[in-house]
């Protein structure tokens, strides 16, 4: 994870990105009360169990909001940032949504896919699901 | 209700983008303001209270102790609280609590909020670099890969959930703004006070959609100060603290599975304050809220209980919230109008509901304000604290 985005808060965070840059979206499951939960973590947020095993999502959800970025470093207007309630795991994910505005609704089905980010990395982002 | 302490004295320097003077300056004019408005003797001044400077400046440090030696005030308490927008407000709930644990006898909370606007930051390589490591800080691993440089996105799809779920239009929290210009034209501290209409309103600009330009706060510096004292100790032109609440959601920003539409933290605060000075919503006279955005203002009347889900924009459209309302919401301008200076904001509503407990709001007064309510919150409104006063 390169340069001035360089703040990764735990483990969990650079093994999500090194994932992600192999196509990969992953995430944590707790082994003692079998949560599955994101972002990932390096312990359960519910039991505290220390015993996490990587999983990984099926990268479908729904589009749970939208909106586009006023002032930003980048994917700001006229691209599209939203929120994705994800299947298969407790928590949303805040990424690009690579559709036309005036094609979003709340509540559409979306899939995940990646793309180099200005920011010199492989990122996800999420489309409209055909 | 209990009355242990009292807001003695208020200060609060202009709300605008201040040039010319240094956030050290605007402290101390706030605070000599609230000590002489109090009324009390420096030399009995025991505690200092206060915030971190600003989120885009991180340069200043040990505040209060700097603000110690350059009044040369001598403390038994003192401290920096830092918790997003509602730091201040949790300032004075520890100085509260150590008033009424009898401690100290009286002291002195105090903000001064200094943020770079969006021209000097775009002006400077530097500065630019240092928001960037500000805003990577503060969103994150995950949030912070989207370029995100301000909360607005969140809350414009927090605002974005509300008009879906509660069926709310463009035209319905546009007519907010327009209210609250309405009252900072009669306040002259205010950030902005020419009034506006709702076309202006809707034919600004769309920042975050569904958020127009003049929906928003704008960025403003200003310094504030509170005295709280013991109630026997003082001479009351008093206003007492009657109850106060605070609660704060496991999350930062984006709630994990909550709706994004609701503020638990806003319902849970504010029901303790209700309780604990004994009062209902509806025996509220005057309130300060605490919202940067209209759509999340008008969300949060809801929470505090002013009004049902999904109905505070018809009761600011009826003039419920208005100065001669039910409940006189954001009569000194709101964040919106009066202007928003983070961490410094709490104090300006506490300046706000002082004045109006004591009969002293001028043009603004709400005719026989008894009682007086103070929201903060943080985050994209994951926690919140409330405040309720009362005249004595
Ligand atoms: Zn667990």
């Amino acid at each position: 994870m390169s340069g001035f985005l360089s703040n990764l808060e735990d483990s969990a965070a650079l093994r999500f990105y090194d994932e992600l840059q192999n196509d990969r979206f992953v995430t944590t499951r707790c082994k003692r009360c079998a949560l599955v939960f994101f972002p990932p973590r390096i312990i359960c947020p519910d039991c505290l169990g220390e015993k996490i095993e990587w999983v990984r999502l099926s990268g479908r959800g729904r589009l749970y909001a939208f909106t586009q970025q006023h002032q930003s470093l980048a994917h700001s207007k006229p691209q599209v940032v939203g929120i994705v309630d994800l299947e298969g795991a407790r928590g949303r994910i805040f990424s690009i949504i690579d559709a036309p505005w005036e094609e979003l609704e709340i509540g559409l089905p979306v899939r995940i896919d990646f793309f180099e980010s200005p920011f010199g990395f492989k990122m996800h982002k999420f489309v409209l699901e055909r | 209700m209990k009355a242990d302490v009292v807001i003695a004295g208020v200060g609060m320097t202009d709300v605008r983008i201040h040039e010319g003077s240094t956030w050290l300056e605007r402290a101390v004019a706030a605070i000599k303001e609230a000590i002489e408005d109090a009324g009390i003797d420096k030399n009995d001044i025991e505690a200092l209270v206060c915030t971190p400077i600003g989120y885009t400046v991180d340069q200043e440090k040990f505040i209060a102790q700097r603000i110690a030696e350059y009044l040369a005030i001598t403390c038994r308490t003192m401290a920096e609280v830092d918790c997003g927008g509602a730091s201040s407000l949790i300032a004075v709930r520890l100085l509260m609590n150590e008033i009424a644990c009898g401690r100290v006898g009286a002291g002195v909370v105090f903000a001064s909020h200094f943020d770079l606007t969006p021209e000097k930051l775009a002006a400077s390589p530097q500065e630019i670099m240092h928001l960037i490591r500000m805003a990577n800080g503060m969103y994150g691993s995950y949030d912070s890969r989207l370029g995100i440089l301000s909360p607005m996105p969140y809350y414009a799809m927090c605002i974005q959930r509300y008009m879906h779920e509660c069926g709310v239009k463009p035209e319905d929290i546009a007519r907010l703004p327009v209210l609250l210009r309405e009252n900072a034209s009669k306040n002259p501290r205010a950030h902005y006070r020419e009034r506006i209409t709702i076309d202006d309103v809707l034919s600004s600009r769309i920042l975050c959609p569904p958020i127009h330009l003049l929906e928003s706060c704008p960025v403003s510096h200003g310094a504030g100060a509170v005295v709280l004292a013991k109630a026997s100790s003082s001479e009351v032109r008093g206003v007492w603290i009657a109850g106060y609440g605070e609660a704060h959601d496991d999350s930062h920003f984006m709630p994990s599975t909550a709706d994004m539409s609701t503020f638990p933290a806003v319902r849970k605060s504010a029901r303790e304050a209700y309780s604990q000075a004994g009062v209902t919503p509806q025996d509220i006279d005057v309130a300060e809220v605490y919202g940067a955005f209209a759509g999340v203002e008008l969300m949060c009347y809801e929470e505090l209980g002013f009004f049902g889900r999904g109905e505070a924009p018809t009761a600011v459209a009826e003039g419920k919230t208005s100065i001669d309302g039910d409940v006189a919401i954001n009569t000194s301008g709101g964040r919106l109008s009066l202007g928003h200076a983070p961490y410094a904001t709490p104090l300006f509503e506490i300046y706000e509901i002082t004045k109006q407990l004591r009969g002293d709001a001028g043009e603004r007064q709400v005719k026989d304000a008894r009682l007086g309510l103070v929201h903060a919150e943080h985050g994209m409104i994951n926690g919140s604290a409330v405040m309720i006063l009362g005249r004595a």
